[in-house]
């Protein structure tokens, strides 16, 4: 067979497709279920690359500093030094040119009248820089976006070293994950996770979940053998640096003890813990290596969360709730999460969801359903400044082409309407990683800024839109600080 | 226009030529068409297939098609030199030279990163990787390269290697040198097997060169049967399940489940047997339809019975260059059993660091000598090495078969970190009441995943059956078959995206 003839084939072959694409139903064809034949169309053949519609994000990667790993040592922060700035001398090193960073950091809105909402948390931080022990805390709440202490692991890194603290915060009894950079955990005992986020187990009649929005069952000892959680910290780390341990819990009887020992070396055991929730902690002289806690509960109980604390500084506690939406608070049972909010008396919250409504809830109703979860913060925590994180951007395939879910921009405002309209401040995080189809350049940078799933941030990208959140925390402070200095 | 004779004629990294892009088959028709003038003129039909390669070259790799044109230089002359040579000495030091040429330059461009963190991590310092080439380029040509970085460029590894065999080959008198510079070119960048092999020897393709142009109807079907089955494996089976499963987990282990992370790693075993033979399937039928042939690199190697079968079965153009150039100059089988061993870890090492540059693949190398090794002391005790009973074959296969899956664990894991995390979830986050709810949400992965299995495992008889009933098939029914397959791999890379499912486990 001649080469020329073997042309004409291929010349045949193309002619015939470019006819199928202009004779082939644009909306292509149904075969049943969710099934769809499709082709493409003609100026699809000519524009075959899928990158071609993604957002620029280099200027995203120009002005970041992080890396892998959010206790990194980053090469350079945008409002350096700015813990210990209360001092106005010390106001001096951070950059000059507030105009500049204006427009570097994407900045957190407020309904009209509401600049000042953030500024009981400013003046709690101002407190710890002037070296008050009392401890602040920020409950990070989400869905899979913050997993594993993703996003929240760097900003509570910059907030403790620059206004101090260490610890991570609250845990779950039975994690999720068991890839924590700040401790290794082992248990003895048949312990179990519930949660009521995600697939509930029918078999838990109550909705006494804690705000954690899960608890793990404490098994009832066996041949006088108590069940055991032992951790062993990193203490390398800010984050696994650990001087306090409190564990929330609910015993079904009176009398359960709790034994702690710390370091191999020094042993504490809390009797008589009531029926019904209570908090134990646990108070050590230096640093905790490792930490093994026997729990006696007679007739079992619950754990809903242990926190990893410093004694004073910031905590900043990642509650992440695997396909969450963040409308769980007011169908759980109030009281358990109002004593926990109680003990941990939070000075911020942040509330990051909206990515698992997107393709299934219309805005309107997710708008009215999250108003109500905002309520609920007002009416548990009076008078705490709550921001919402609004979905990342999302994509999906539409002709071989990875573009923004159509919703999400609905999504997105729908939980912006409901914190300004709460009171709350909002943070747009689609528009800070570069707005429509920002996702796919994420995917396709180099290195990676998102998972091939083109919903969820690699551990470098979820530094890099951390790093923006915090930078937008900073600013406010920034200005805060510039308006109390000034009067 | 300017814009579209730049996206035609100009490199642009994010649009590297490749098969799976429709430019690369705009790109093959212009290339037949002015084949089908020159055809026959022996030295015009190399020269013209020389530019065209250097053409792709170009669009796929940018300004490091000059180390293609070094590379075929310094061979080119040092093979005359080999051969030329009167005293054993001079043709020595030819052949040192071949060797230690390409392998700086293997070492250069795809080792200096592993080399420097490696040195960083051993003596805790803290180099920084410095492109001396880039470097050297700026003060004399005053050129713009980033210095700070050292590119990998495409297909060095093959490349490479095909010259080391050629002045070896001159070495050892089993090839004479080319005649010309020209076809020496066209023999070390031709572009079917350029970026991703299969690694062709001097004395299988040279020969070639000077002999007339030939395809009869039979080969032709057989070329356009083998395009079109590499073109499905890789797009239709690959990247689906690479796309909406296999890299998801990889990329993340811990957000999975054990099994998701076991069906991953299964999944994985197929792409990259989809992806790579495929990939190697459309270089053959490429090439053959240009009238030259190329190695077969690929036999069914899922239906291995042991480890040393499957590296006859896998990638075969490079395991058996390591056999010919590694391992028998080491010594091969010939010093005894426990330097044949030897010998055949450091083959198998050497061969993991060739795959990627990274620990990983050293484990991964270094897991398949202990295999060999291992299977080379069992096939001496064991009862059923001989029996045919078809229980006895199952269990041979299904062994193999899973322990090269287990070290693809380290082959596809972008890091340590990782590989330790899926096999955390496996051991340790393997909830088996999940299971049903996953197989049923991930059912049109698992669909193709076994699709692609099933046309693996199938009985060769029937392959053959279908490949002969494709090749009789007249030509008008060839342009339907390959527009329907087009239509089919369509659907597949046009597919929706599996929505991302959450388990608890």
């Amino acid at each position: 067979m001649k080469p020329l003839r073997i042309f004409i084939f291929f010349l045949a072959v193309l002619l015939l497709l470019l006819l199928l694409s202009l004779l082939f139903p644009k909306q292509g064809i149904g075969v049943g279920g969710d099934l769809r034949l499709s082709f493409m169309s003609f100026s699809d053949l000519i524009r075959e690359d899928s990158s071609a519609t993604a957002a620029d994000i280099q200027h995203l990667l120009a002005t970041s500093s992080v890396s892998d790993d959010p206790e990194s040592e980053p090469g350079k922060e945008l409002f350096p030094g700015i813990g210990e700035a209360v001092e106005a001398s010390e106001l001096q090193v951070i950059p000059a040119n507030a105009d500049s960073l204006i427009q570097e950091v994407h900045r957190i809105q407020f309904a009209e009248e509401k600049v000042s909402l953030l500024y009981p948390f400013f003046r709690n931080l101002d407190q710890i820089a002037s070296g008050h022990k009392r401890p602040t805390r920020i409950l990070h709440f989400g869905d899979s976006q913050i997993e594993n202490d993703r996003m929240t692991a760097l900003i509570r890194y910059r907030i403790q070293r620059n206004f101090g603290g260490t610890g991570t915060g609250l845990v779950q009894a039975i994690p999720l994950y068991s890839g924590s950079l700040a401790y290794s955990q082992e248990e003895e005992g048949r312990w179990f996770r519930y949660t009521y986020f995600g697939k509930r187990d029918s078999t838990i009649m109550h909705k006494s979940y804690g705000i954690m929005g899960a608890f793990a069952s404490v098994p009832t000892p066996e041949d006088e053998r108590w069940p055991m959680l032992y951790y062993k910290f990193n203490t390398s780390r800010r984050s696994g640096q650990v001087r306090q341990v409190r564990v929330f819990l609910h015993s079904y009887v009176d009398g359960a003890s709790l034994a702690f020992r710390a370091n191999d070396d020094f042993s504490d055991t809390l009797r008589g813990l009531p029926d019904g929730f209570s908090v134990a902690e646990f108070r050590h002289f230096e640093e905790l290596r490792e930490l093994r806690i026997n729990f006696n509960l007679p007739e079992g109980g619950r754990i809903y969360g242990i926190s990893f604390e410093s004694e004073g500084g910031v905590q900043v506690d990642n509650i992440a709730m695997r396909g969450g939406s963040g409308l769980i608070f007011t169908s759980m049972s109030r009281g358990t999460q109002e004593a926990m909010l109680d003990n941990l008396s939070p000075a911020l919250i942040l509330l990051q969801y909206g990515g698992n409504v997107v393709p299934y809830m219309s805005s309107s109703y997710y708008r009215r359903a999250f108003k109500r979860q905002l309520r609920f913060f007002k009416e548990v925590c009076p008078g705490v400044p709550v921001i919402v994180i609004g979905p990342s951007d999302m994509a999906i395939r539409e002709e071989g082409q990875f573009v923004t879910y159509p919703g999400l921009e609905g999504i997105r405002n729908a939980l912006r309407d409901a914190a300004l309209e709460s009171g709350f401040g909002f943070w747009d995080l689609y528009e800070a990683m570069g707005g429509h189809n920002s996702m796919a350049s994420f995917v396709q940078a180099n290195p990676p800024l998102a998972n091939p799933d083109y919903i969820h941030f690699s551990n470098l990208g979820v530094n890099l839109v951390a790093e923006m959140f915090y930078n937008a925390l900073m600013l406010e402070y920034k200005e805060f600080i510039s308006q109390n200095t000034s009067r | 226009m300017s814009q579209i004779l730049s996206d035609i004629f100009l490199f642009n990294p994010e649009k590297p030529l490749i098969f799976t892009r429709l430019f690369f088959w705009g790109f093959y028709m212009v290339v037949l068409l002015i084949y089908s003038g020159i055809y026959r003129q022996r030295a015009a039909r190399n020269a013209f297939l020389f530019a065209a390669s250097l053409f792709f070259y170009y669009k796929t790799s940018g300004l490091f098609f000059i180390i293609l044109v070094f590379s075929t230089f310094s061979d080119y002359y040092l093979g005359n030199l080999i051969h030329r040579a009167k005293k054993m000495g001079w043709k020595k030091f030819g052949v040192i030279m071949s060797v230690f040429i390409n392998l700086f330059m293997l070492s250069y461009f795809k080792y200096a990163y592993l080399l420097v963190d490696t040195l960083n991590t051993l003596f805790n310092i803290d180099m920084e990787v410095v492109n001396h080439l880039a470097l050297w380029s700026n003060r004399i040509a005053g050129s713009h390269f980033e210095v700070s970085a050292i590119l990998l460029p495409v297909g060095i590894s093959f490349y490479t290697f095909q010259t080391i065999s050629y002045t070896v080959d001159i070495y050892r008198g089993k090839v004479d040198p080319v005649k010309h510079i020209l076809d020496f070119g066209f023999y070390v960048s031709f572009f079917p097997q350029l970026v991703a092999g299969p690694i062709v020897r001097a004395s299988e393709f040279i020969p070639q060169l000077y002999k007339r142009y030939s395809l009869s109807m039979q080969e032709f079907g057989f070329a356009l049967f083998l395009i079109l089955k590499g073109l499905f494996k890789k797009m239709f089976i690959g990247d689906y399940i690479a796309l909406n499963f296999v890299d998801r987990v990889f990329a993340n282990p811990t957000g999975f489940s054990g099994f998701e992370n076991l069906t991953a790693l299964f999944g994985y075993s197929l792409q990259v047997y989809v992806d790579f033979s495929g990939y190697t399937d459309i270089a053959i039928g490429v090439a053959l339809l240009l009238g030259f042939r190329l190695p077969k690199n690929f036999n069914s190697p899922y239906k291995a019975t042991s480890v040393g079968n499957f590296w006859k079965r896998w990638h075969i153009s490079l395991s058996t260059w390591l056999k010919d150039y590694l391992y028998i100059p080491l010594g091969g089988n010939r010093k005894g059993r426990i330097m044949t061993d030897v010998n055949l870890m450091i083959t198998m090492l050497l061969g993991g660091l060739w795959h990627g540059a990274s620990w990983q693949f050293v484990i991964w190398g270094g897991l398949n000598g202990v295999g060999l090794v291992v299977y080379k002391q069992w096939k001496r005790v064991s009862p059923y090495e001989k029996s045919k009973h078809w229980a006895v074959r199952f269990w041979k296969i299904a062994n193999t078969f899973v322990f090269i899956t287990f070290t693809r664990i380290w082959f596809r894991s972008e890091s340590m970190e990782k590989a330790n995390q899926l096999i955390h979830q496996v051991l340790h986050e393997f909830n088996v009441r999940i299971i049903p709810e996953v197989v049923w949400s991930y059912r049109l992965v698992f669909g193709v995943m076994t699709l692609g299995y099933f046309t693996h495992w199938v009985p060769e008889r029937w392959k053959l059956d279908l490949l002969n009933a494709f090749i009789r098939t007249p030509l008008w029914a060839k342009i339907l078959i390959t527009i329907l397959m087009v239509f089919v791999i369509y659907q597949s890379w046009s597919a929706d995206l599996q929505p991302f499912i959450y388990f608890q486990f």
